[in-house]
């Protein structure tokens, strides 16, 4: 092996005063937070992909939860004090775990026509939001999201909608779903169906969702395959907004 | 959840304790390997048998700052890892602050014989206690956590380049004070 005795001095270094070594964390975690808030976790999710060809095996946490229940009922709410009932939802996330979670951020590496709306964490390099929502037409492109998960909010996917894969590689967890909107109330201006992919992070907590009416599954996995996360080092606790959202690649 | 409370699942082994290390400390540790490796896999690889050779130890040791005891742990299992793997793979991050550190090795025709391990790293802690705080960081946070040069000269308001100037002039403080203390590597 080169580089033997740079070998013994770097392996030395683990042993220097840890006082030492604690001072340059914290001025390390000091720069961090001024600048950008993040820790140097990526994700690279075709690797995570491919692990799942070979085997990789990944000793998942699994602090959070996260629990698809199918719908057939309307679901009232209390929504900023008005009562509001939802129709057609045919799928419901809830979760479980810890209240603090992680944030995320990702890039994309494929896309399959140009977004019209993008979101940026304040380092301007990793996304919230990045969606192809053009006025011109009635689909949406795709809407591509990363959130932490709220404890307090069940997440609804309109229309008769229904999981065609599920799989998880270490702590991701990712779903696949699909959605008839027609004759539903999501069918709108003839779009009559919606494609999604949900990855979930059962050890972090966040949460990357990929919608359109539009695209389908396929186009929806190549747009997966070509993302890289990036998961903040800081944990809070998520803003709760109501007890119901919707994951929803539709207009109104 | 509080260090102490974590040691104390170790304790009573339960298996939360592994979770709760990796929810607070995960990202910490799979930086330190990752700034070695590179690698995404074989960094969550290093991560996890952290966690197991921590539930190995714990109670038998008590670790007083448990971050940087893992931090330790993780490093060094980084590193075995790019010894036992250097034939196959080639880790840019490992070889890269090898190559910087190559700049540290005294000059010597005939070397008579080899400092340990230990021996070694007092003789560089004494060499760090002797730098100005914030010096010792900057090189700490590049050979001990592997962060970027240009990471921390954006962090010091510097440059790429005048950061790599200052890390060139501590790797020769560093190889000076060695040859002074008649290290042999």
């Amino acid at each position: 092996m080169t580089h033997m005795a740079a070998l013994n001095i770097f392996e030395s270094l683990s042993y220097v005063d840890p006082r030492y070594i604690e001072a340059a964390d914290t001025d390390r975690l000091s720069a961090t937070k001024s600048h950008s808030s993040k820790a140097a976790r990526t994700i690279l999710i075709a690797a995570i992909l491919a692990s799942l060809l070979v085997g990789a095996a990944y000793a998942a946490s699994h602090l959070f939860k996260m629990n698809i229940t199918e719908n057939t009922s309307p679901i009232s709410t209390d929504f900023c004090g008005v009562n509001v009932t939802y129709n057609d939802v045919g799928l419901v996330l809830n979760f479980e775990g810890p209240e603090m979670c992680h944030q995320v951020g990702f890039k994309t590496g494929y896309l399959p026509s140009e977004p019209t709306f993008h979101d940026y964490y304040p380092d301007g390099e990793w996304y919230r939001a990045l969606c192809d929502e053009s006025d011109d037409l009635p689909e949406i492109g795709y809407n591509i999201y990363a959130d932490q998960v709220s404890l307090k909010t069940s997440l609804m996917i309109g229309g008769k909608a229904k999981i065609v894969k599920e799989y998880s590689s270490g702590d991701l967890q990712v779903v696949e779903i699909e959605s008839d909107y027609s004759g539903t109330s999501f069918e709108i201006s003839g779009v009559t169906q919606a494609s999604f992919i949900i990855v979930f992070d059962t050890a972090n907590g966040y949460l990357v969702r990929i919608a359109s009416s539009r695209y389908g599954i396929d186009e929806l996995e190549k747009i997966l395959a070509g993302m890289e996360l990036y998961v903040y080092m800081e944990t809070n606790t998520p803003r709760w907004y109501s007890d119901y959202g919707f994951i929803n690649p539709g207009r109104g | 959840m509080e260090d102490a409370k974590i040691i104390e699942l170790y304790w009573q082994r339960n298996e939360n304790a592994v979770a709760e290390t990796d929810r607070k400390y995960g990202t910490y540790c799979h930086a330190i390997s990752y700034n070695i490796l590179k690698i995404h896999e074989d960094a969550e690889e290093c991560v996890n048998d952290t966690y197991q050779h921590a539930w190995d130890s714990i109670p038998s040791e008590r670790p007083g700052k448990f971050k940087i005891w893992l931090g330790i742990i993780v490093r060094n299992i980084t590193i075995d890892l790019c010894r036992k793997n250097h034939a196959q793979k080639r880790y840019d991050g490992f070889h890269v602050l090898l190559s910087e550190l190559d700049d540290c090795v005294p000059s010597s025709e005939s070397i008579e014989h080899f400092a340990d391990v230990k021996a070694l790293s007092e003789c560089i802690n004494g060499w760090l206690a002797k730098l100005p705080p914030e010096d010792r960081n900057i090189f700490l946070r590049r050979y001990w956590y592997g962060e970027a040069v240009s990471a921390i000269g954006k962090s010091k308001g510097l440059s790429a380049n005048a950061m790599t100037q200052k890390l060139f002039r501590m790797r020769s403080s560093l190889k000076r004070h060695l040859e002074k203390e008649g290290v042999m590597i």
